[in-house]
């Protein structure tokens, strides 16, 4: 593959580097799919990714042999900073944050070498297909099958929860090949291509009235071989081995930082600042945000320094999800009987929608591993509480 | 690793032995049952370990900064040891290092030899800064009086106080002896057994000579080390709520009921990992509000820190030390038991100086205002 020579990403001044990202974002993304309140569809920031595609900068962490940016992980995380503080919309990256790094570890050349390319060009987008509907915080219990045809697999079953599948080109799969062993060590990992045939996509519509999951139904899909990522019967460990420093974007402060901006601007507007009952929570949610700013700059610095993350990573998650949640909670309560009202309100000379807020944040602490499970994981693997 | 880290560690590992090898949860307990006076034996063995006057000029034996005393007062917090330290020893430094009267040098040196010395200045009902006193002070010829109370003022035995005290051109800081003519005491007791004073002036005489500031001055340099105590404060509790946590989880590991220890039951597994968070939560408010506290003499800036530090300490604290006693059950309703006194210290160091919901209450104000500019 033959395109620009990057400068030497990683080797820049981080000051110098963030400023570069600014100056692009300022210049090339579009005010209206910046600071959205909502996950935007692919048609949306399709002209937004060809640009950021022609830079080179769809995949960052990925290495230059591959068309990443050749990132390291301090770097990545002012990239991913700086984004975020300038509402970049997240464009469907399952197959840059997941498969890529998959495929780089697992994979075979000749999947490497037809699959990654066009991902780093924004040209086919993937979505990743693991729960199923008896198979959520139980993931190992998946069911959907994938039988041994000789030159290739039958696949039957059903996933779902599937995020944006209806925009996607391309499915990955964990599916059960072998029925007789422990449910963990039965799984495999399989690369489907969504326009084959007995693949119907059925969207979902939310609660905040999007369509932004779907399920997938698979009637006997016939996948080649080829298309067998790693062992058979070694998805899982694969899966599991992925789980890396990543986890922390999940307990990042920027939802909740989001929805605080939108409360006090509705606050100003409204002039509930002037009501001390409201003020004392407002007090207490700008101190729980800052105070959950403090403890995710602690465990980046742990990144940054490149140490693994263990297991405590997981608080950040469950708290990160609670503020972002009793955020707009209170946000809906002081918008009164506007709070019940579909669409934006204006407040002041702002924009804010209580309802929306409120739905949005409502899937934050059951995606990604929910509250129950985190606090599962902390009670054993960080305070030693068996179930003895 | 920085100075201060290496410096730090050195000051947590002498602290925890010190907490080992003093039995100081069973001193907290003496306390509690006791006679609660401030115990003058502890203050001169903390005074030759350095630890009074490691906040004073490097001169008078200290040096040291606000991170160096957070690390201490938290390894001291898992013990329930020192409280006092902050009350007695470290607030009144930090406000004398910052004046400029004949006295400020003679309150330190006392402080570093071991004598305590308690910051009188809030009014009935409580107050956050020392403005808002109502001790007046009155030119009386070469002298001067002073009139009217402070409260809260911990006990110093026959230590001194650091009185701040309105005068025309602002509050001051005076040095008052504790057995001074004029000087009448009501005692009351904190809930973790120590000695509060109300103290009523009565034309108390005060010398030229127990001048430690000067008007203006002394009452902006008790603020800023009302402001530091706090968070130091915070560090304590957020000691002791470490210490509460680990003695809880071994006790959740090994009572059984129902044929199993009770921490194999998920609803104790996810309430004790709520109680992580919050502790965790401190620690990176607390060292959040050291690093910025320790560098700065802007009031707005010590006041956003030193609140930020206090409400999620004081709520943390409470919220482990109440969920401990619920853990443990009947036992921890009892005397006997050590789970309360960490309760106990809990209910005193987070309503001492300000509680959360005073903490919030200003951090909300200083939100507004920013919000409004």
């Amino acid at each position: 593959m033959s395109s620009t020579p990057h400068p030497d990403y990683d080797a820049m001044d981080e000051a110098v580097f963030r400023a570069m990202l600014r100056d692009f974002v300022e210049a090339e993304c579009p005010a209206e799919i910046r600071h959205q309140p909502r996950r935007m569809r692919r048609a949306e920031v399709e002209p937004w990714t060809r640009k950021l595609a022609a830079k080179g900068w769809i995949c960052p962490g990925w290495p230059t042999q591959f068309g990443g940016m050749g990132l390291s992980v301090g770097k990545l995380m002012a990239f991913q900073e700086e984004f975020d503080r300038l509402g970049v919309p997240r464009a469907p990256d399952m197959g840059v944050v997941m498969l890529g790094p998959l495929l780089m570890r697992f994979g075979s050349d000749a999947q490497r070498a037809r699959y990654l390319p066009p991902i780093t060009r924004a040209q086919e987008v993937w979505c990743q297909g693991y729960s199923e509907p008896n198979a959520g915080s139980d993931l190992a219990a998946l069911r959907t099958e994938a039988r041994d045809a000789g030159d290739h697999y039958v696949v039957n079953g059903q996933k779902t929860w599937t995020t944006l599948a209806q925009d996607a080109d391309f499915i990955f799969l964990l599916v059960r090949t072998d029925k007789t062993a422990k449910k963990q060590e039965g799984i495999s990992f399989l690369l489907v291509d969504l326009k084959a045939p007995g693949i119907t996509r059925r969207p979902i519509r939310t609660l905040s009235d999007e369509e932004e999951f779907c399920e997938v139904f698979f009637d006997d899909v016939e996948v080649p071989k080829e298309n067998l990522v790693g062992a058979p019967n070694q998805g899982w460990t694969m899966a599991k081995a992925l789980l890396g420093f990543e986890r922390i974007f999940l307990g990042s402060p920027k939802q909740s930082q989001g929805a605080l901006n939108r409360l006090e601007a509705l606050a100003r507007g409204s002039g509930a600042l002037a009501d001390p009952g409201f003020l004392d929570r407002y007090a207490q949610l700008n101190l729980d945000v800052a105070h959950l700013a403090q403890l995710y700059a602690r465990f980046a610095d742990q990144v940054k320094r490149g140490e693994p993350l263990g297991a405590d990573v997981s608080i950040l998650k469950i708290f990160a999800t609670a503020t972002y949640q009793r955020i707009t909670e209170l946000t809906v309560e002081v918008a009164g009987e506007q709070g019940a009202i579909l669409g934006p309100s204006i407040y002041g000379n702002e924009s804010v929608d209580p309802l929306a807020m409120f739905y949005l944040a409502r899937p934050a602490t059951i995606y990604g591993g929910s509250s129950e499970i985190q606090r599962g994981i902390v009670a054993k693997a960080v305070l030693g509480l068996t179930d003895g | 690793m920085t100075a201060t880290d290496d410096i730090a560690a050195l000051i947590r590992d002498s602290a925890a032995a010190y907490v080992a090898a003093e039995d100081t949860v069973a001193r907290a307990r003496r306390l509690k049952t006791g006679e609660g006076a401030c115990d003058e034996a502890t203050f001169a063995g903390w005074s030759r370990l350095g630890w009074t006057a490691m906040l004073a000029p490097a001169a008078m034996g200290g040096g040291l900064g606000l991170a160096e005393a957070a690390a201490l007062h938290e390894e001291l917090g898992k013990g329930l040891a020192g409280s006092p330290l902050i009350h007695s020893a470290h607030l009144p430094i930090l406000a004398a290092r910052r004046c400029s009267g004949p006295a400020a040098p003679r309150v330190m040196a006392a402080i570093a030899e071991g004598v305590p010395c308690a910051l009188a200045f809030q009014p009935a009902g409580g107050a956050l800064d020392a403005q808002s006193g109502t001790v007046r002070v009155e030119e009386a010829g070469s002298n001067r009086r002073l009139h009217g109370e402070a409260h809260y003022v911990p006990a110093v035995g026959e230590g001194h106080l650091l009185v701040a005290a309105r005068g025309e051109s602002g509050v001051g800081l005076y040095r008052v002896d504790a057995s001074a003519p004029g000087l009448r005491r009501a005692v009351a007791r904190t809930a973790d057994g120590q000695q509060i004073f109300s103290l009523m002036f009565d034309s108390v005489t005060i010398e030229a000579a127990d001048l430690v500031g000067l008007p203006g001055e002394g009452g902006r340099a008790a603020d800023v080390a009302l402001e530091q105590a706090r968070i130091l404060q915070a560090a304590f509790l957020l000691g002791l709520m470490r210490a509460t946590l680990e003695r809880t989880l071994d006790y959740l590991k090994t009572r059984k009921q129902f044929g199993r220890p009770i921490g194999a039951f998920q609803v104790l597994q996810h309430r004790a990992v709520d109680l992580f968070v919050q502790i965790e939560l401190t620690a990176a408010a607390v060292a959040h509000a050291v690093e910025r506290a320790g560098e700065s003499e802007d009031p707005l800036v010590l006041a956003d820190a030193a609140s930020s530090a206090k409400v999620r300490a004081s709520e943390a604290a409470l919220l482990v030390t109440r969920e401990a006693v619920q853990m443990h059950g009947a036992i921890a309703y009892t005397q006997e038991h050590d789970i309360g006194l960490f309760l106990n210290q809990a209910l005193t160091q987070a309503a001492a100086l300000g509680n959360a919901a005073a903490h919030r209450r200003r951090y909300g104000l200083l939100i507004a205002r920013q919000i409004a500019a």
